[in-house]
């Protein structure tokens, strides 16, 4: 018999529950910041251990058929994902959730080459474009986001208050944040209240 | 002869550049209107009718106007605002005249005209300079609190709200390639030299609007239109982004510069998010200093008088605001650029005279003065001022430049302005906030910057240019060499700039009158006269540094921008020695006052820190979670679903745990994966105790220690496989252990092929812990077997669901940290909600509810487990009772040094557990442990670090460090709290209260 109170459990909640999706347009009735903000179908940290970068770089490599990035804040795109080079021995794949390429991976990156660790849940995306996009970040953000300091198609670890933040630049006026969800709900609050003086409309993406 | 105009006040002009005639403004001061425009500051407004009263001195509330017109400004210090946007001492010459501006004068009643406590001028010759330290001394020590508070009512300046400031303030990080800081001469030069270059430039003005030093031009003057043509060219640059209103605060590490960037008057909207104010972080590749040079008054008696005021800012207020601030005036100078000032002035329709120190002046000048109509004096001074509220009359006698002597007949002219010049002295606070103290120049009279950083770079009169072609010249050269460091090159000369006058003058001191009558001031706003000074060196306080805390000159909200020199160089001659070897103070930030909302920015009330929410978090708040801060995390203290109030809910809670099953939200534990071929080793080297031949699917609880043998957190660590393990830590420790593990495998055992990832974001956690949790364990995963035999306690299971949660992976962990039967459920985070709300259902037949913070910290204090109260950061395994926990069989970080000498002392107070023997009230956190027979005073014998009610045992217990630890059982100790007022007899007993053997969550 089907209990009715199991079959209305969510199986997903996204931490960005709770902020309204709508426009909060400013004094002049603009929206100068867009916002989008969801969970991530998945996330692999992929990391080995002092010295063996290279290793890991090349099992990388034959399990993606691509080149990998060549130093920490590049990014190459591969039909798993977003491959982010986020230190010497590390890398992030923002995966588009397709199992096989994943499962390739795991295979090639074994215990002897490195370590492959899901954090699909510990990692939430917010999407931020629009013309003042880049003053909101600047106001929470010590990082230079000036076009060759910080160029298209690269990433950033930054943070606000503390809390780390990965900055994936897509396009000139256009960024991705990957925020801890722990930290997520209240992240999302902050670039929000920070973008109000020049308008804010927010998109649930999930 | 101009004549002034309807509208504006009757001290208007035809001149006045900068105002906007068709936008008039009405500000209000001390509920009076007065008329202005859009562009003059108050002081301009105020002046324009011919106001010059503002305010009445720091100590001896003598009358006071208006001096200067920019943030150098000593005494025309008003209130701003009403209610909760009240904000005191702010200078009137600063402020911009906007609509609905209201104002108060401050440190006077009931009015400035009329002021009762002027009294205290007739005190003077009591209240010099360190009278604090003769006076209010006796009869007994504890006297000068009782006069403090009567002093304070009598003394300072404005008044502060104390409600919630409602405005918003903000912060910005920038990153100038080149960041221009001062918009006079110079710094327009450079920052188009460094935009030309190729540079993106940042150019900061602390006005609210560009020009710096031009804006005492006339309209349609060579030096007003070079300034226009300066900013039109800036602007094609398109590669300049100019900041007004901001003001370059300090100077820091790193090429960084604070800049604090006030909003257009009327535009600040909190609710909207418009700050009123933004503190700009800004970090450059070249920072250029164009901060210029402050006139300097001189020294004569009265000069403090209403209607005395600095001969630059005389011409500003003509020029720029078109306001006379006088119709018959003085001018007294030792330096050629007072001239400007006096014949603008006078062609205002002012009747002007104009005394020169100086006894040789340039004819072309002279003449030109003669022309406007100034009737020139030379070797000529002002020693004194005349009037209360205004000036009336000034007094005139000879002097003679090489002497510095006057002469004894004294003339008296009638006059309503007093125009001083004593000539200039350069800015040289930023640069000197780097500690690079800065150097006497005797042919400029002034100290200059004493070098630059690399990166940093001086112009104009603040490196002691004294023409307006000298200040655009060195503004271009400047950079040429900022921008070199940005790997640019600037090819081209400086802008030309016409011929202007030089700021060149030879300092003099004091200017006496054969007979004075009044004090000569030195520090206008704290009310420090020369005979202060000399009062100091008397009485041996003749240090710079001495000289500033004795008389207070320089500490006001002016810093000293108009005092400063003048009384280094009286401290000088009084001590025969050069100004450059009596130095200066040092020179720290802000340059000028700072609203501490800016530094704040965006970090209060909501926003003040990051707020960390577990995937229950919602679930709480819906079910009466009363949430309580834990770091960043909010976590559900107590339930009022289970009790009324705090004291009522947790007994209750922890009653669910012991006789039932209740759930608990454990997320915030932080959560490490520990991978590879050698993690095994790192967790064995790590921690105290074995972890080498830990089994695949168990789990075992573990303590690590600091290097020098200090505990520094206890967690659980579970292998998931040969080569992955599942560290648990506190969730205080949570960042601190990831981080001793990162630098222990980057630094300290860089082969170990291990690699370490925080995954506390990833899963969610839960606690379920009570005699019937396996009811509600096997209801919940009926695909899994919880007997004994396949999960063990300690032992470890991963599972992917089915059914309601099908494909939901869990972590199952059987621990314990309340003491009863109990399983640790991690799920990932997203899915941790649909666990959380699936255990509850399937746990309601067996009665579950939740238990909170509160009750849990009781559970385990009736165990004994020891969480941060015990591992304190001072308190070793030995002292928890945990020393058996140490291998004897290998080597682990922090082994060598616990066995120093301080740490294995026997007088160290440890771990023992506590019985009240009076009330059964819990006795406080923190009270002093002293043996039956001690003294209640000093140190005591340890102290009680944790501390309930227990159900179980029938009365309040706590666990507690003491001297002789668990060998005193039996015995009765005494714990006081002197804060509290409270003491309470205790009985020592075995740190544990409930199943010692462990029978409640075995089997």
């Amino acid at each position: 018999m089907a209990d009715p109170t199991i079959a209305q459990l969510r199986l997903v909640r996204s931490p960005f529950e709770g902020h309204a999706a709508g426009r909060k347009p400013n004094v002049h009735g603009h929206v100068g910041v867009l916002l989008g903000a969801g969970t991530l179908p998945s996330v692999l940290l992929l990391s080995t251990w002092v010295g063996a970068g290279a290793g890991l770089e090349a099992a990388v490599e034959r399990a993606l058929g691509i080149p990998a990035p060549g130093r920490s804040g590049l990014t190459t795109p591969s039909s798993a994902g977003l491959l982010m080079r986020t230190g010497p021995e590390e890398f992030m794949l923002i995966g588009s959730g397709q199992a096989h390429a994943l499962a390739a991976l795991r295979q090639a990156v074994g215990p002897l080459i490195g370590t492959v660790i899901d954090l699909s849940h510990a990692r939430c995306r917010i999407c931020l474009t629009g013309a003042h996009g880049r003053t909101v970040l600047g106001k929470l953000f010590a990082l230079d986001l000036r076009e060759n300091s910080f160029p298209v198609g690269e990433v950033r670890l930054s943070g606000t208050h503390h809390v780390p933040c990965t900055l994936h630049r897509r396009d000139a006026d256009a960024f991705d944040l990957y925020v801890l969800s722990t930290y997520a709900w209240d992240q999302l609050a902050t670039l929000m209240d920070a973008a109000l003086e020049y308008g804010v409309a927010l998109e649930h993406l999930d | 002869m101009s004549t002034a105009l309807p509208g504006g006040g009757a001290f208007r002009t035809a001149a006045g550049r900068r105002i906007d005639r068709d936008a008039p403004v009405t500000i209000h001061l001390d509920g009076r209107p007065y008329s202005g425009f859009a562009g003059d500051t108050v002081a301009a407004t105020l002046l324009a009718h011919g106001r010059h009263l503002l305010g009445r001195s720091f100590k001896y509330h003598r009358p006071r106007g208006i001096l200067a017109a920019g943030v150098e400004e000593p005494n025309a210090l008003l209130t701003v605002g009403t209610g909760a946007t009240t904000e005191p001492n702010i200078a009137a010459t600063v402020l911009e005249a906007h609509n609905g501006l209201v104002l108060r004068t401050q440190n006077a009643w009931p009015s400035v005209a009329f002021d009762l406590m002027s009294v205290t001028s007739l005190l003077s010759p009591l209240f010099v300079a360190g009278f604090y330290y003769k006076t209010f001394m006796g009869p007994t020590r504890k006297a000068w609190m009782f006069y403090e508070h009567f002093i304070r009512k009598a003394a300072g300046l404005g008044q502060a709200t104390e409600l919630p400031d409602p405005d918003r303030y903000d912060w910005h990080h920038g990153f100038p390639e080149v960041l221009v800081v001062g918009s006079g001469p110079a710094g327009l030069s450079a920052a188009l030299g460094a935009a030309r270059a190729g540079a993106d430039v940042t150019l900061v003005e602390q006005d609210f609007e560009p020009g710096g030093s031009l804006h005492g031009a006339a309209a349609d003057s060579a030096g007003a239109n070079w300034q226009a043509q300066l900013l039109a060219d800036l602007a094609d640059t398109g590669r300049v982004t100019l900041m007004t209103r901001a003001t370059a605060f300090g100077l820091y590490d790193g090429n960084t510069v604070g800049v604090i960037e006030r909003t257009a008057p009327r535009l600040a909207d909190a609710a909207r998010g418009v700050p009123r104010q933004r503190l700009h972080i800004l970090r450059a590749r070249s920072i250029i200093m164009a901060c210029g040079a402050l006139e300097r008054p001189l020294l004569f008696a009265g000069n403090d008088r209403p209607g005395v005021m600095l001969s630059g800012a005389v011409g500003t207020y003509v020029q720029r605001y078109g306001v006379m601030p006088g119709k018959r005036a003085i001018f007294n100078t030792n330096n050629d650029a007072a001239y400007n000032d006096a014949i603008a002035l006078a062609r205002a329709g002012a009747q002007v005279h104009l005394a020169d120190l100086r006894s040789v002046v340039d004819p072309a000048l002279l003449q030109q003065a003669k022309q406007a109509g100034v009737e020139t004096l030379l070797a000529t001074a002002v020693v004194q001022a005349r009037g209360a509220h205004r000036v009336h009359s000034c007094g005139l006698a000879s002097f003679d430049a090489q002497s510095g002597q006057t002469g004894t007949a004294v003339r008296t002219l009638p006059v309503d302005l007093v125009a001083m010049s004593g000539g200039w002295t350069p800015s040289v606070h930023l640069s000197s906030h780097r500690s690079i103290k800065p150097l006497y120049r005797p042919d400029l009279c002034s100290f200059v910057p004493g070098g630059f950083d690399g990166g940093h770079f001086g112009a104009g009169s603040m490196v002691g240019t004294q023409t307006l072609a000298a200040a655009v010249q060195s503004g271009w050269d400047a950079a040429r060499q900022a921008v070199q460091r940005c790997g640019r090159e600037l090819t081209g000369e400086a802008p030309a700039a016409g011929a202007h006058i030089s700021m060149a003058f030879a300092s003099v001191g004091p200017l006496r009158s054969p007979k004075p009558v009044d004090k000569t001031f030195v520090d206008f706003q704290n009310d420090v006269a020369i005979e202060d000074i000399a009062l100091a060196h008397r009485e041996g306080y003749q240090s710079v540094e001495h000289l500033k805390r004795y008389t207070t000159m320089g500490m006001g909200t002016d810093q000293g921008k108009t005092s400063n020199l003048n009384a280094l160089a009286l401290m000088a001659a009084r001590r025969g020695l050069g100004v450059a070897e009596v130095g200066t103070t040092t020179f720290r930030p802000p340059y000028t006052p700072a609203t501490i909302g800016t530094l704040a920015g965006r970090s209060v009330r909501a926003h003040l820190a990051p707020v960390r929410r577990t995937a229950m978090h919602d679930w709480h708040l819906d079910n009466g979670g009363v949430m309580m801060e834990a770091g960043y995390w909010m976590r559900p203290l107590w339930y009022r679903s289970q009790g009324a109030t705090l004291s009522q809910a947790y007994k209750a809670e922890m009653d669910t745990v012991r006789e039932g099953v209740g759930i608990a939200d454990v997320s915030t534990l932080g959560k490490i994966a520990v991978h590879g071929p050698d993690a095994a080793e790192f967790l064995n080297r790590v921690y105290a105790n074995g972890f080498a031949k830990l089994p695949v699917g168990r789990a075992r609880y573990g303590f690590m220690l600091r290097e020098d043998g200090i505990v520094m957190d206890d967690g659980t660590t579970s292998r998931l496989s040969e080569t992955e393990f599942f560290m648990t830590t506190t969730t205080a420790q949570a960042a601190r252990v990831m981080s001793h593990l990162e630098f222990l495998l980057q630094v300290v055992w860089t082969s170990l092929r291990v690699a370490v990832a925080s995954v506390s974001d990833q899963w969610a956690a839960m606690s379920l812990a009570g005699p019937r949790v396996r009811d509600v364990m096997r209801a919940a995963f009926p695909e899994l077997d919880f007997s004994n035999e396949a999960l063990p306690f300690m032992g470890v299971h991963d599972a992917t669901l089915s059914g309601a949660l099908a494909g939901v992976q869990v972590r199952i962990i059987r621990l314990t940290f309340s003491g009863e039967m109990a399983y640790e459920v991690y799920a990932p985070t997203h899915h941790g909600r649909a666990v959380w709300d699936h255990l509850l259902h399937s746990g309601a037949p067996a009665g579950i509810k939740p238990y909170g913070l509160e009750a849990l910290g009781s559970l385990r204090i009736e165990k004994g487990h020891v969480v941060g109260s015990e591992m304190d950061g001072r308190t070793t395994l030995d002292d928890l009772g945990a020393a058996k926990m140490a291998s004897a069989l290998k080597p682990f970080w922090g082994d060598a040094l616990r066995r120093s000498e301080n740490l294995v002392r026997t007088d160290r107070p440890t771990l023992v557990g506590l019985e009240a023997l009076d009330a059964n009230e819990p006795p406080n956190n923190g009270a002093i442990l002293f043996f039956a027979d001690d003294e209640v005073r000093g140190h005591g014998r340890g102290h009680i670090t944790s501390t309930t009610y227990s159900k179980a045992v029938g009365k309040a217990i706590a666990l507690g460090l003491l001297q002789g630890g668990t060998s005193r059982v039996g015995q009765t100790v005494i714990a006081a709290s002197p804060v509290h007022g409270r003491q309470y007899r205790l009985k020592v007993v075995e740190p544990c209260f409930l199943d010692a053997e462990g029978a409640r969550y075995r089997g």
